[in-house]
């Protein structure tokens, strides 16, 4: 148990949120006022809340949230679960993780942003080609995540269920699963972010829908900054969700450790 | 009748940087429903024989037969309690103790009836859905003596179970240990380095010296009845046993 602030309780907390919320607000539309920005450089934040509202009513920010939506949760249980089954084999087979590791550290090296055209080269422009970058993105480090996860086991459980005679299913469902799973979903919760980033930037070399082209559309074309604010926004919402729902589920799962 | 565990000539040799003869030549044996100690120094390799006789470790020479069969391996018959707590964290009390059952593929209704059985015979009832981390050291030993005997083993092997725990609860916990063992009377092999616990708990104590462990000889402590309690720690034939017990050690070094 950390120590008991005054701040721990759960109304407060909401009210300080809310506070430092509010003076955000207020210090960005004093900036505006002061500075007389015009509203392609530095929109109010009425602006913004007037466009999002419009965005919202007229069906434009769903129709690219919706698309955004599907290539950010398409690459998530693409590349965790493909990243989760290669880390798993490579953290249990020696010789894999020798002859294989190479290539994917040298995939890692080469940063999403250079891969991404070469992935719609391939892939075409479709919604396969952003949930390929997304899966991209996290993969790498999901599947660090998962042999360390792995290798974490502690081998005195691995001799109990040896002792019990247990088959390699009921070792993996067992023991391993469990026992890994802290570090699993620790790793679940930053692939979430990544998620979002590897969409974003697929988008952003080919694309005709999604909040990624939405960015791209009013910054470089219509000058829309409001617009833009409101994708923005909209994505960081999406990030803060998906985040908060892994760390809901691991705090429902983990509740043995206390 | 004969021996139901008999332990014929067994060596034991591990590889580190170069070979290291762990166990040298142990012959021992157990009847059936007999409670043995293995007592030595530590470096003594009682826990690699124990090890053996779980099936986790292969003899390098010599056999270990326990019912008339060699052992080959682990088997669902052989019950393990570890020297440290190994109870899986994320499972309750009631799931660890059913794990064994869940494992061997036991059906629902009798695999409820047995753990339930077994949280009673160890004292836990009550405890089924507390996490290990919230027992004591003594309660989890008891959960993890309850997962051992959960299948009804005809052999129980312990690994100096309650070794973490401090004096006054040892000393409950092998009257506990006695009770629970005259519900089945399995035969039991426990390790330990304490010679007062071994002669306490034991029918008959074996004496291993250290590098290569080898056997230097057994006492009887057929002169104890049973039940044990611990006023006999007080009798002069206790102190000739465990006496008895010193002197082989002694003899060996």
């Amino acid at each position: 148990m950390t120590t008991q602030g005054w701040y721990t309780r759960g109304w407060i907390r909401g009210m300080l949120l809310l506070f430092s919320g509010l003076l955000f607000l207020l210090l960005w539309e004093g900036l505006v006022r002061w500075q007389h920005y015009p509203p392609y450089i530095l929109p109010s934040p009425e602006l913004v809340a007037r466009k999002g509202l419009r965005a919202l009513q007229d069906g434009t920010l769903w129709r690219h949230t919706r698309v955004t939506l599907v290539e950010i949760l398409g690459g998530l249980a693409l590349g965790v679960s493909g990243a989760t089954v290669l880390g798993y084999l490579l953290a249990k087979h020696p010789l894999l993780e020798h002859l294989v590791g190479p290539y994917v550290v040298a995939a890692q090296a080469i940063p999403v942003v250079a891969l991404a055209p070469l992935v719609i080269l391939w892939a075409g422009s479709g919604l396969w080609a952003k949930i390929l970058v997304a899966a991209l993105t996290l993969f790498f480090p999901t599947l660090v995540n998962t042999m360390v996860g792995i290798r974490s086991v502690e081998q005195r459980y691995m001799e109990l269920m040896r002792v019990l005679n247990a088959n390699r299913w009921q070792i993996f469902r067992l023991v391993e699963v469990p026992a890994a799973l802290p570090i699993l979903l620790g790793g679940l919760k930053i692939g979430t972010v990544l998620a979002v980033i590897g969409a974003v930037v697929g988008e952003f070399v080919a694309a005709d829908q999604g909040l990624g082209f939405l960015i791209n559309l009013t910054s470089r074309g219509t000058l829309d900054t409001a617009l833009l604010f409101v994708a923005v926004g909209t994505l960081v919402l999406i990030a803060l969700a998906l985040y908060s729902g892994v760390g809901y589920v691991e705090s429902r799962v983990l509740r043995w450790r206390g | 009748m004969p021996p139901i565990l008999s332990v014929q000539d067994v060596s034991y040799v591990f590889v580190d940087t170069h070979p290291v003869r762990a166990l040298d030549g142990i012959t021992l044996e157990a009847r059936s429903g007999e409670f043995i100690a293995l007592v030595g120094p530590s470096g003594c390799g009682k826990s690699t024989l124990l090890r053996l006789l779980a099936g986790l470790l292969r003899p390098t020479e010599g056999r270990i037969l326990f019912d008339g069969r060699v052992l080959r391996g682990p088997r669902p018959d052989i019950g393990l309690v570890f020297q440290e707590v190994n109870l899986l964290p994320w499972r309750t009390v009631e799931a660890n103790v059913r794990l064994p059952l869940e494992i061997l593929g036991t059906p629902r209704a009798e695999a409820d009836a047995r753990v339930r059985e077994m949280l009673d015979l160890v004292g836990l009832r009550g405890f089924e859905n507390a996490y290990p981390r919230q027992l004591s050291g003594g309660m989890q030993q008891r959960a993890a003596l309850a997962r051992a005997l959960v299948k009804l083993p005809r052999l129980l092997l312990l690994d100096e179970p309650f070794g973490a725990l401090d004096a006054l609860t040892r000393e409950r916990m092998n009257l506990e240990l006695l009770r629970i063992w005259a519900h089945h009377r399995q035969t039991t092999v426990m390790v330990t380095h304490s010679i007062q616990e071994a002669v306490f708990v034991a029918d008959r104590v074996w004496v291993m010296t250290p590098r290569p462990g080898r056997i230097a000889g057994s006492v009887s402590i057929a002169d104890l009845p049973r039940p044990r309690t611990l006023e006999m720690m007080a009798w002069p034939e206790f102190g000739r046993l465990t006496q008895a017990v010193r002197s082989l050690i002694q003899e060996a070094e």
